[in-house]
Order: structure tokens, then sequence, then C-alpha cells
């Protein structure tokens, strides 16, 4: 060995953050606050299968939202003489017992599945973060009075919650998204907080009180990010459970209204003939079971990335 | 026949990231009633000698690559579960450093106790439990009939070692290894129980291995004494022949870094870099990159060999620098810029 | 054995860099669920009267649970102490908001003890610093703020080039070199040191201290070094002073401390410490402390070292506390006469 620091250099050459030169340094724009992200982009690009499941899942996105219109088929024009047929080449997924085309009809339920799915899972994460956060690091009377907040919620029985809903404001798609937002932010704020209880010991945590950064600052910044491993795992069990709940909502008569439909409420009428027309199940259960892996790949791949020293091969 | 001879130890730990020598090549003897003190940083390998001979190596991504470990006739090393479980706790019991963490917090120390003499012996709960009141009177625990049925929280850290120490030794085994038992104390606790722990020796006769990373603990405890750096022997020898004869640039250079030995005011000598990786391979002397001597040549090729004086007294004999040479001459004052990047990076 | 000297220690809030003032932080651990029995008081720092002069480095040394680590938070106005005062430079920190305490904060900076814990784990050596830096220079940034950044590495003894870095990409010592690089991005005057080498290794130990001290010397910065180990506070302090169950018990030179101290507590300690050389290890005389420290939950009354003096205590110091009393110019003690006793 004729010269230690070189070969450690090149064992190095792998990390995440490569070595720069000084010159190359000042060349580097700064983007403040920024970089967590930018690193964890560059370190998810190799993780083969959560690139995989990205991909797929947005082939699925994409073809929920544009494929109704190039299939040749209207989701709800019935052809009652045709009934349910098996799939073929003018119906790829086959036709259900009112012989509407099935591929049409999945994607649109995707359109509705994925938009609940997401948008309650995204609301969900943005309230429950901050909220959770905030609880646990300022503490003391603050995070008792917020969390008994989050136990009276949780405490409230859903379905009764959501008949009251229903006769207050009578049936609408959107109260479909308060009811699930309602619901799904709270398990997260608990995650979150009690992260961030543990979070708050460290020192680092003191450091960044000493240095007189505000509580905002020391939330966003310091806090956040060191519970975002957990945080995004419990968002990505969220998405399959806020679809199961819109079905079950569905169901109740205040999600979606036949004719529409969604994978949910086709999955569900699908089981219902599943002895007879196994396909009506078949294509929209894993379409579904399709999109969770993706979510769950991508989630373990995002949590992977995003924590700085995981990325070690 | 010595109690413990250990030849040519090897541990590796198999990670994604590479082979990590942790062990990598360890001859020791003790001898009964003695005391072997192994001396290191951390990432030494002091700790995994220690585990390896417990056979408490997590496998994998450890395994022990070579070497022999014979106690009492029969080697450690090649010992089946079965063998190991009669041998462990009995004969061979070990201390850990965290006196906080080693005890179950759901159990009564009364409990935790009277486990090891209920397993190897055939005693009955009643005198197990006499047995055990009096473990902890002898390791210093006052009222220790009342005591005995707390659990562990009820006790500070030093009392909970002194409990540690105390279920080591209720088998009177015949080999204690203890791996930093006084790291995680206060200094007057610590002075305490090492008291204990010699005391308890003197009695029984044990064979103890004491891993520190402090020079000042080994000076005191120890008979012999084992230099250990990037998982390698340094120098080995009895008390007196390393502390005031040291051979290896290391060991020299680790007692003149120790701030109590200096003279008041002057810059603390400073030993430049960073521990070695012990993730890479080390080629020639482990503690070349730092070495302050003269260099007289690269580094490469097989290791220095351990060369004997005659007395017992061995050390790695680094034909890279010259270590006759006077150490001020080279010595630097001031911290250097750390080109020589990390070993343990990753921990 | 010293009744004609003045007791307590002189301050004056408007000279001294560092003024303590009779200062206490107590925890209370509030009362049970039911009884509304008071599950007592921490006594963490029980009456401190210190004072540090600018540029000087002043050592505390303690055991666990003396209270010297509340004692740097209370300091650092991180913990509000329950009464007493605290002036930095004449201004009294103890009555400042806890607003104003923030845009006050760039004066004092600490370095902890685990640098393991001690910098966010989710953000590179550059943005750490950056941060830091912009409390003091709001509107620096680009190639300035990374100039800055470099310059700090480079105090510190570390390569700029890699200030991209994660913290787990450092070794202990490193990440300690980087923790102090924030304490003096924000330019203070002030550094509290909270054991910062305790976690280190022995080769990686007289690197940071020799840091340490050239940089308080260079930047005449005033430091307060904590830390449990007397012979490394021996090295680094001008003065020290030595804590036990919340109070001092002994302050003075670092040479007064270490070469004649006055406490039989300060004597213990320095008995304790294991000297790297078998023959004074195996023949030396040492003072054997009775049992652990005692808790700062409800500490003994009086001399609140007499349950572990090897001294026999009477009845009156054991009810009646002992005042920090200038036994000789500059050197303090508490005044307990069994404490003070000789050898």
């Amino acid at each position: 060995m004729t010269d230690h620091s070189e070969t450690a250099v090149l064992g190095n050459e792998a990390a995440p953050v490569p070595r720069h030169s000084a010159s190359e340094i000042a060349e580097h724009e700064l983007i403040q606050g920024s970089s967590l992200w930018k690193d964890a982009w560059s370190r998810l690009r190799k993780n083969r299968l959560a690139v995989a499941s990205l991909v797929i899942f947005l082939l699925i996105v994409v073809a929920s939202i544009v494929g109704p219109w190039l299939v040749p088929y209207n989701s709800q024009e019935q052809d009652l003489f045709l009934g349910a047929t098996a799939p073929s080449a003018a119906h790829w997924f086959g036709t259900d017992t009112l012989g509407r085309d099935l591929l049409v009809r999945t994607l649109e339920g995707g359109r509705i599945s994925l938009m609940v799915g997401l948008i309650a899972t995204v609301v969900s994460l943005a309230i429950g973060v901050i909220y959770g956060a905030t609880a646990g690091y300022m503490g003391g009377k603050v995070d008792a009075t917020m969390m008994r907040f989050v136990d009276l919620l949780y405490a409230l029985p859903f379905t009764i919650f959501v008949i009251l809903l229903m006769v207050a404001f009578g049936r609408s798609m959107w109260l479909m998204f308060v009811a699930i937002g309602a619901v799904e932010w709270l398990s997260m704020a608990r995650i979150v907080r009690a992260g961030v209880m543990g979070l708050k010991k460290q020192e680092f945590v003191e450091a960044a009180v000493s240095l007189g950064y505000s509580h905002k600052r020391i939330i966003l910044r310091h806090l956040i990010p060191n519970v975002l491993g957990p945080v995004i795992v419990i968002a990505t069990l969220t998405v399959p459970a806020v679809m199961l709940l819109e079905a079950f909502l569905s169901f109740l008569g205040l999600g979606v209204q036949p004719p529409n439909a969604s994978w949910g409420v086709l999955i569900n009428e699908g089981q219902q003939n599943m002895e007879i027309f196994p396909w009506l199940l078949i294509f929209p259960a894993f379409l579904f079971a399709l999109t969770l892996f993706c979510l769950n790949f991508l989630g373990d791949g995002l949590r992977d990335a995003l924590d700085p020293k995981s990325a070690k091969d | 026949m010595p109690l413990l001879e250990v030849k040519d130890l090897k541990t590796s730990f198999y990670t994604r990231d590479g082979v990590v020598r942790a062990v990598d090549g360890v001859s020791f003897s003790l001898e009964k009633g003695e005391t072997l003190g192994i001396v290191g940083e951390s990432g030494s390998g002091k700790s995994v000698t220690c585990y390896s001979l417990m056979r408490l190596i997590p496998e994998p991504p450890g395994r022990i690559d070579g070497g022999t470990a014979m106690f009492d006739g029969q080697d450690l090393l090649q010992m089946n579960e079965a063998e190991l479980r009669k041998i462990r706790g009995r004969r061979v019991s070990m201390i850990f450093q965290d006196p906080m963490t080693s005890l179950n917090p759901y159990l009564r120390i009364s409990t935790q106790l009277i486990e090891p003499l209920r397993l190897h012996f055939d005693v009955d709960k009643k005198a197990a439990l006499n047995k055990a009141i009096a473990a902890l009177e002898e390791v210093g625990i006052p009222e220790a009939s009342s005591r005995i049925h707390s659990y562990p929280h009820e006790f500070s850290g030093g009392m909970r070692q002194r409990v540690m120490i105390a279920m080591a030794l209720i088998t009177e085994p015949d080999l204690l290894i203890a791996d930093e038992p006084t790291t995680a104390l206060d200094v007057t606790v610590q002075a305490q129980i090492l008291d204990i722990i010699k005391k308890r020796q003197e009695v029984l006769g044990t064979a103890v291995i004491l891993v520190t990373h402090d020079l000042g603990v080994v000076a005191g405890n120890c008979d012999k004494v084992n230099v250990m750096y990037g998982g390698r022997m340094m120098e080995s020898g009895t008390a007196e022949q390393v502390f005031y004869n040291a051979q290896h640039p290391y060991t020299r250079s680790l007692q003149k870094t120790i701030p109590s030995l200096q003279t008041k005011g002057a810059e603390l000598y400073t030993i430049p870099g960073l521990p070695p990786d012990v993730s890479k391979p080390i080629h020639g002397c482990a503690f070349y990159p730092r070495c302050p001597y003269p260099k007289t040549g690269a580094a490469e090729g097989d290791r220095p060999k351990l060369v004997d004086l005659g007395d017992g007294h061995c050390f790695a004999d680094c034909h890279f620098c010259d270590s006759s040479a006077p150490i001020e001459s080279v010595l630097t004052t001031d911290v250097p810029v750390e080109d020589i990047t990390p070993a343990g990076a990753a921990e | 054995m010293s009744e004609h000297h003045e007791p307590g220690v002189r301050i004056d809030p408007r000279e001294d860099f560092l003024v303590l003032d009779d200062v206490h932080t107590y925890f209370d651990l509030g009362t049970t669920l039911f009884t509304r029995e008071s599950k007592g008081v921490v006594k963490a720092v029980d009456g401190v009267t210190l004072t540090v002069k600018a540029g000087e480095i002043l050592g505390l040394v303690g055991e666990s649970g003396c209270g010297k680590s509340t004692l740097s938070r209370t300091i650092m106005q991180l913990i509000r102490p329950t009464s007493g005062r605290i002036f930095l430079e004449g201004k009294e920190l103890s009555a400042l908001s806890d607003k104003d305490i923030r845009h006050e904060r760039i004066n004092f900076q600490m370095i902890f003890q685990d640098p393991y814990a001690s910098l966010n784990p989710r953000m590179t050596v550059l943005d750490t610093l950056a941060e830091a830096i912009r409390t003091r220079h709001p509107t620096a940034k680009g190639n300035a703020l990374r100039g800055r950044v470099a310059e700090l590495l480079r105090t510190v003894g570390m390569n700029p080039a890699q200030m991209k870095r994660y913290p787990h990409e450092f070794s202990g010592g490193q990440r300690q070199r980087v923790a102090i690089a924030r304490a003096l991005a924000t330019e203070p005057k002030l550094i509290i040191a909270d054991e910062p080498v305790s976690a280190l290794d022995v080769s990686i130990q007289s690197q940071i201290l020799n840091l340490l001290k050239r940089l308080t010397r260079e930047m005449g910065l005033t430091m307060i070094f904590i830390s449990h180990d007397l012979s490394v506070v021996r090295y680094i302090a001008d003065r020290i002073a030595v804590m036990y169950l919340g109070r001092i018990l002994e302050l003075g030179e670092a040479s007064q401390i270490v070469d004649h101290p006055l406490h039989i507590y300060t004597r213990a300690l320095m008995s304790a410490i294991p000297q790297p050389d078998p023959i004074v290890e195996r023949t030396r005389h040492r003072i054997v402390l009775q049992g652990d420290p005692p808790s700062p939950l409800n500490p003994p009354e009086g001399c609140n070292f007499w349950p572990r003096s090897p001294v026999e205590h009477d009845e009156r110091m054991k009810h009646e506390e002992p005042v920090l009393t200038e036994i000789e110019p500059g050197h303090y003690a508490a005044n307990c006469p069994f404490c003070l006793q000789e050898a």
C-alpha cells in the first residue's frame, strides 16, 4: 500500500455523494433544503425494483386517464342481449352481466380509485405529519390538547359519522373525501408524533435550538425529514386502505353511484359472480393488486432513498 | 498447560460492503487466576475476540475463520451448541459494558441470579436463593436479603454492575470475560468495581480477561497485556514489559497521547489520522499510515511478524519504519488536515 | 479552619464576562395521579455562583448526576433556571423572553457529547454549516457562503472537499470536528463543550483537545469545558470547578486544584483516576468513597457529600449547608471542616 488516502477514496467511490474538488463545489449551485430530495431521487434511480414499480404505476395512471377515450365502447352502454362474455378480441376484458365492456369500466374505475386513494393519502399525509410533528415537538399542554382531539375523532364510529354526514349534506363525492380524510390522518399524526418525541431528545435538535432556529424551521428541516421513513411506509399502506374504504362507502351509497364504478365497486360486483364469470373479478382485482404492489415497492424504495445511510452499495 | 490458549484466532464479518476482518490472527495464553488485559480503540477487535471465545458472534454475517482456543483441553471454537451451553455461564462467564441494558428489566434480580444456578447445578430454589444472597453480599450490596427481590431499575448503574459480577461469578467459573466493565461508570465507582473483581478473583482463583480502552485500568489490574490495533496484535507481554519497555510504535504513541502523562501546559501528543478501515485489506503494518517514526519503506506485502524478545514479550516487528529513531523529532504538534478518508465511515 | 475568610464567590455582573448568580435549576416531577402526593423535586443545579473571565477555559468536573449537563443547558438557556440570574457581558440572559433569547443565542454555542447524535443525519455538512452561518449572516449565499463553509472546515482540520457528505460518512472524531465547526459558524463569544471527547477513542481525543485549545486561544473565545475526566480537564482548563450534586465543592486555578486539592471529594476523584503505570497503580493509596453518587432527587441535607465521605460528619454539618469560601487567593472550597481535613 503506497498511499492510504488513495485506496480509501477509491473505496468510497460508490458513496451517494461523490467527492468534489473545491472548484467543482463552487460551481455547484447551493439549493437550500432541496438537496435531500435531489439526493433521494438520484438514489431512487439506482433501485431497479422501485423504478420498475414507478413506471408500471405511471402506466396504470396514464391508461386510466386516457384509456377510456381510446376504447371504442362507452362504459355505460348496455347490451343486455350480449350479457356477460369471456374476454375476446372485441372485448379484451370481457363484458359484465349487463353487457358493458369491462376494459373501459375498469379503466374508468381506476380514475376514481386512484384519485380517491392519492388525494386522500396526500391530504392525510399533509395534515397528519404537520399536526403530529407540532404536537410532538411542542409537548406539554399543547401536545395533550392536540392529541385528545385526535382521540376524540378516533372514538367516533366511522359508519355513524358517514351517515350523519349524509343526512346533513346529502350524497356527494366530496363528502367521501372529507369522511376518508378525517379518518386517515389520525394514525399518521400519532406515528409522526411518536417519532418526533423520540427525535426531540437527540442532541442535533438541541443544537438547532441553541443555534436560535425558529420552531417552524426545526420542525420542517430537522424533525420531519428524520421521520419520513415510517411516514412513507404508512402512506403506501394508506392508499389501499383508502381505496377499500371507498368501496365500503360506495356500498353504503355515499361514494360512487351506479352506473359509475371504481375498482372497489367492480371487485365487489365481480366477487358476487366469481364462480360463473371469474374475469369480472380477476381483471379489476389484478389491476388493484398491481397498483398496490407498485406502491409498496415504491414506498420501500423511497424510504431507503430518503435515508442517506442506506445508500451504501 | 494453561487454562486458555488461543492461537491465531481469525473472525470476519461478511457484509455486503465487503469482508470486515475484525480479528486477524490473535494469540495469547492465560493461566488459572491470571488477568489478561486486552487494550485497543474501537474497531481494534478487542470485543470481537471475546465474543468469539464465547461463540456469541452472530453467524451470519460473522464467521470464525480459523484458529484454536483450547480451554482446559477442549477447543471452544469447535464445540457444538450443546457443549457450549454447558460451558457458558458455568465455566466461562461474561460481563458486558452497559449494566443498564444487560439485565432483563422485567425480571427481579433474584430470578435472574438464581437462573444460572438452577441451570447448571442441581439445587432447590431455597438453596439457590441463599447462595444468590451471599453472592450479592460478596460484591458489596448492602441489605442483600431484601434488595434481591428488587427490579433492575431500582438499582444505580454501579449497583447493577455489581449484580452482573455476582451473576457472572455465582457459578464459580474458571474464566471471566469482562468487556469494558467500567466504561459506562463514574471513576469513583469504577475503582470500586475493579476492586471487587480483583477480590473475587483472588478468592475464587478465576482467570480474567479484561477488555478496555483505558491503559490506566490495565496498569492497575492486569498481569499480562495484549495491545490490539486494526484486528491484529501489536504487542503483548507482562504489564511491566509493555508499559516500561514498549516496543511497538502504536503502544508508544498511545502512551504518549494520554492527557494525564503530559507535563502541564504542553501540547498533547497526537496520533495523526484515523483508525484503519478493517473492511479493506491492510497491507503490511496496520499502523503504518499513522506511524510517527521515519518510514524506511512502503508498507506492502506480508504483515510484520510477531517477535519474541525472549522473555514472553512479543511485538509486531515492523520493518517499514525506524522505531529506534527518537519519536520527538517527528512529533506533529498541530492537527493535520485529514486526507485519510475515514475508517469506519459507515459503522 | 478558615473563619477569617469571607464566604461566597465575589461576582460583578457588569465587569465579568459570564456570571452565574445563585443559579438553581429544579425539575418538579409533578404529583401522583390520584393521591396528589408530590413525586419529588430533582435539584439538578442547587445554588451555583460562578464567574468566567473573558478568554479563559473553565473546566467543570463531576460525576454523572452532579448537574454539570443541566448547568450547561441552563447557561445556554435551553432550560430556564428556577431561580438565580445569569449574565453574559452584563446582559441578563435569564431575564430575556424566549423570543429575545433566540436572537441572543448566536453569541453562545454548545458542543455536544455524542457526535453520532448531534448532527442531523439527513443534512450534508454543507447544509448544516450553511444554516448555522446564516444565523449571523442571514443574506449570505452562493459562493461567499460556500467559501465560509470551506474556511470553517479548514479551521477544524477537515478537508473542504468533503462538505457534500452526510454525517454517517464520517468517523466519530470527524463528526465532532463538524460539530465544532457548526458552533463556530455563528461567531460566538462563549462555547460550552459538554463532554466533547468522552465518546471518542483515546488517539482521537487528543486531536480534538488540541484543536479546542488552539481555537479558543486563536479566536479569543471563552469556553466552559465539561467532563467527568479530571485528567482531560487538567490539560485544557485554566480554572477548574468541581461539582457534586448540583453544587460547586471546589473552584480554583487548574494547578491549585490538581496539585493541592482541598476538598476530600476532589482528592478522591483524583485518586480514582487510573494511572497508566503498573507500579504507581499497584502501590498508591486510594481514597475509597462509599457507594454511588446519590440521586439529585431528594439529595442529602447539609454538606451534601457526607453520606459518601470517608470522614464522619457531625450532626451540624449534616444539616448546615457549607458555603463556598476563598481558602487561599482564587481557590475556593465548600467550607465543611470534615471535608477539608488534611489526609
